[in-house]
């Protein structure tokens, strides 16, 4: 079944506050550390399946 | 994964800029998430003004990757012309947490029902959801329609037909609580053939959603 257009809940492309980049366009890459303290680069999956970058406070909350 | 000098927060222009330097918290983003194509292309994304503001794992996992949600927790009806599948993604909410209303549509083969705009005279499909003190919700978001074309009236009007989902954001406010909800949803309609059409008709759900507390334990206050 086709999900309805939009995408996700929320604000996607807003005017009220910056989002970062814009849907079609790339994301830069990054490495950062992951809960192991061991570098993860996000284009080290490119190119093999998609991804979900989540930005919050924390992983708690 | 750790962004402790907000790097990576700054370099996609996300810096939550709200917060004061001098504060604790700066350095925070704006909370929210990127759907990455396997081309490293932002295939979607979501963000919200709000740091307390959260999309559940449920709803970024059926958006983004289509997982499919347990059908016990969603209301099931029947009415002429079409059946009705309701749910909210992952069955719960927590205060501030956003979560997807999805209202699944069947519409019985050889018939349609119709999109907006439309001519005088025509009855759109529209589905509301009652207010409730618990939950905020947002417009309805329907899928683009397909254009129906009636020779005998030499008209073209947006029409709905097979299977499609119609959804709603919607965000849990108020206070904590652990409380079985029940939302009320109506679905106003009208079937047509390519030669007539049926009487409009009007169709009520209940969909159940579970209001859960924050573990406060767990996060710390």
């Amino acid at each position: 079944m086709d999900l309805p257009p939009g995408g996700f809940a929320g604000s996607g492309d807003a005017e009220s506050f910056a989002t970062g980049p814009v849907v079609g366009s790339a994301v830069p890459d990054f490495e950062l550390p992951d809960q192991q303290g061991r570098p993860v680069r996000l284009s080290a999956y490119r190119g093999k399946q998609r991804a979900l970058i989540l930005f919050y406070r924390s992983a708690s909350w | 994964m750790s962004d402790t000098d907000s790097s990576v927060i700054r370099d996609y222009g996300l810096l939550n800029e709200d917060i004061e330097p001098d504060h604790e918290w700066y350095g925070i983003p704006r909370p929210g998430s990127y759907l990455v194509a396997a081309g490293g292309a932002v295939a979607d994304k979501s963000f919200y003004e709000s740091h307390q503001v959260r999309a559940s794992a449920e709803d970024m996992l059926y958006r983004g990757f289509g997982v499919e949600y347990a059908e016990e927790k969603a209301t099931i009806a029947e009415a002429p012309h079409l059946k009705a599948r309701a749910f909210f993604v992952g069955g719960s909410v927590r205060r501030q947490q956003v979560v997807r209303l999805a209202v699944e549509l069947d519409i019985a083969v050889g018939l349609h029902v119709y999109g907006a705009p439309l001519p005088e005279g025509y009855i759109p499909l529209e589905i509301t959801v009652q207010p409730h003190a618990a939950l905020e919700v947002g417009a309805a978001q329907y899928p683009p329609a397909s254009p129906f074309r009636f020779e005998a009236l030499d008209e073209t009007v947006p029409a709905y037909s097979g299977q499609f989902e119609v959804a709603f954001e919607c965000r849990g406010v108020g206070e904590d609580r652990d409380e079985a909800l029940e939302i009320d949803v109506e679905l106003r309609y009208q079937a047509c053939d390519g030669e007539q059409c049926f009487m409009p008709q009007t169709l009520a759900l209940k969909v159940p959603l579970r209001f859960l507390p924050h573990d406060w334990e767990r996060l710390g206050e």
